[in-house]
């Protein structure tokens, strides 16, 4: 969709037009959708979350005022959508890793244990969640719309109203932070460790 | 900036693949020196490597979403329309006067429709008598204080319904002579046709086999009841397929609206009936099978409630078989949202020839009556 084609579905979104929403949903929902569930790390609430932002989208499509293209605009309703969720579940359990149950929403049969590479991607993605969650609310916003959104510089730098070498620069200290919490966490290796051996020991419990 | 910042800053490069060869050899030469930066660095990497995936998101998302928000849509013009309330699909002007006459006319049968005192009149067995077809309604615009003969279509004529006609005596019109076939199996709709015959009305069907979305929680055929007890040894929610006809009308309007019905009762075979009376031999809570039993065992009567098209249950004034004040239809005492979802329920059952039992909100009667079913 062009911007210009954005606009005019926009436009007739906000007169109320469920047609016209229902295009924004097929444009944006996979985007919407893979974010929501690399931050929440389920299916379940990754639909949930989804569902959230496009109804608070729905809900306040009048007071869009075309000064950000409708994705960034979205990506943030789902961020806070996701986080609600997060903040929520954390009551529940402690550290939101995924349960059993979860894991065996891997598209295989329950007999049969999960191919090891699936158990890992798993894992992996667990890991750089939880230490995104672990980041001050600013450097984990600019790690989302880089490394989850794939943002354009010009993007972030319109979103945050900075510059856009401080983007660059805020940028580089979100990622040194990021990898200093993934190697605290410890399923990634450094130079030292297999990766594989620390893999299997996070994994133990579920196999 | 230290050091290891404008590593980051160049890794940044790195990763956008704008860094020039300059950059490149610094990065190098910092790589070498600095084993704690060797390690930030593979441990970056793997985690953008387990980012760099792409899920499908589930196909019931966008019903999901779109659900929620035609039920907004709808809320909004119900806000805005608050005197005669929303009623999809009722085209004419006498036809919206007609509903909103309703519940005038509910009052006047309050009391009336309990199962124990259901009289239906022995002339109007089911076999005979079918729904007149769902056309729109051609009959004289309405007058005052005539609430009988004004309501379209089939939406509301007493007739063969549960003890009304004695308070509001039915009038047979040339209508309805003419329209009412006097065999089941003429009284095909349009559009019918096919390999598989389309049941007679007075065919008990599994409503699901022609509602596949509707949804159907069997409370008596769980625990999950007043009584505790399993009371059914059947799980399927059977009705006459002309009460399943008038249900799919029902249906399509909810759809649009992002609603569905769930079902907690349907057919309630005498034997049922039977059952139920030895767990709990009290004709307040349960009709006498000795005496008139129950409409649920004529097949045309169904206890439902409004859900939403992914099947959470709106609000709605008192669970399912709650023998209290709170299940009648005088919705003074519950909240407001409960009573305007509940109303949303009888006004669009109502409209499609369901008569409401004023006792429960859960439970509507076909206004064509059928035969008992041992």
């Amino acid at each position: 969709m062009t911007a210009a084609q954005e606009r005019s579905v926009i436009a007739a979104a906000q007169r109320g037009d469920d047609q016209a929403f229902e295009l924004l949903v097929r444009e944006h929902q996979k985007n919407v959708y893979n974010l929501a569930f690399k931050l929440t790390g389920s299916e379940e609430d990754a639909l949930d979350a989804s569902q959230d932002a496009f109804l608070r989208a729905f809900q306040n499509l009048k007071s869009f005022r075309f000064e950000s293209r409708v994705s960034v605009w979205l990506y943030r309703l789902t961020y806070n959508a996701s986080m609600d969720i997060i903040k929520k579940s954390r009551r529940g359990r402690i550290v939101p890793l995924p349960t059993d149950e979860e894991g065996s929403e891997l598209d295989i049969p329950d007999d049969a244990p999960p191919p090891e590479e699936a158990v890992q991607r798993r894992e992996e993605l667990e890991s750089v969640r939880r230490a995104v969650l672990e980041l001050d609310p600013d450097k984990r916003r600019i790690i989302l719309m880089r490394e989850y959104q794939n943002m354009s510089y010009t993007a972030i730098a319109q979103a945050l109203g900075v510059e856009e070498g401080t983007v660059k620069s805020r940028l580089a200290r979100a990622r040194m932070a990021l990898a200093e919490k993934l190697k605290k966490n410890g399923t990634f290796s450094g130079e030292t460790q297999s990766n594989k051996q620390m893999g299997k020991k996070e994994g133990r419990d579920r196999m | 900036m230290t050091e290891h910042e404008i590593f980051f800053e160049l890794l940044g490069q790195r990763f956008d693949g704008t860094l020039d060869a300059a950059g490149e050899r610094r990065l190098r030469e910092h790589l070498a020196s600095c084993p704690q930066c060797r390690e930030l660095y593979a441990c970056l990497v793997q985690a953008r490597g387990a980012l760099d995936f792409q899920v499908t998101p589930p196909p019931e998302l966008e019903a999901r979403v779109m659900g929620a928000v035609r039920r907004e849509n709808r809320q909004r013009r119900q806000r805005r329309q608050k005197t005669v309330g929303v009623l999809v699909g009722v085209a004419s002007a006498a036809a919206i006067l007609a509903v909103t006459l309703i519940p005038g006319y509910l009052r006047l049968t309050a009391g009336m429709a309990r199962d124990e005192d259901a009289a239906p009149s022995p002339c109007m067995d089911g076999d005979l008598r079918e729904a007149p077809p769902d056309e729109a309604d051609d009959s004289p615009a309405p007058e005052d204080g005539d609430f009988v003969d004004q309501v379209p279509g089939d939406s509301l004529k007493p007739d063969g319904s549960d003890g009304q006609s004695e308070l509001a005596p039915y009038a047979p019109t040339s209508q309805d002579t003419t329209d009412n076939p006097t065999i089941p199996g003429e009284s095909l709709p349009p559009g019918s046709g096919g390999e598989v015959p389309e049941p007679a009305d007075t065919d008990l069907v599994n409503v699901l086999d022609y509602i596949p979305d509707i949804y159907v929680d069997l409370r008596y055929a769980t625990e999950d009841n007043f009584t505790g007890q399993v009371i059914y040894d059947f799980t399927q929610a059977r009705l006459r397929y002309g009460t399943v006809k008038k249900l799919m009308a029902v249906m399509e309007e909810l759809r649009e609206e992002g609603y569905s019905l769930k079902i907690w009762d349907a057919l309630r075979p005498v034997s049922a009936q039977y059952k139920l009376w030895e767990i709990c031999p009290d004709s307040r809570y349960v009709a006498n099978p000795n005496n008139k039993g129950s409409t649920h065992s004529r097949g045309g009567t169904v206890d439902l409630t409004l859900v939403y098209s992914d099947g959470f249950e709106v609000e709605m004034p008192s669970g399912f078989d709650e023998f209290s004040a709170l299940a009648d239809r005088d919705y003074s005492d519950v909240s407001p949202q409960a009573g305007e979802n509940a109303l949303m329920l009888e006004r669009i059952m109502t409209a499609h020839g369901f008569i409401p039992y004023e006792a429960e909100w859960w439970h509507f009667t076909d206004s064509t009556t059928y035969d008992i079913v041992e």
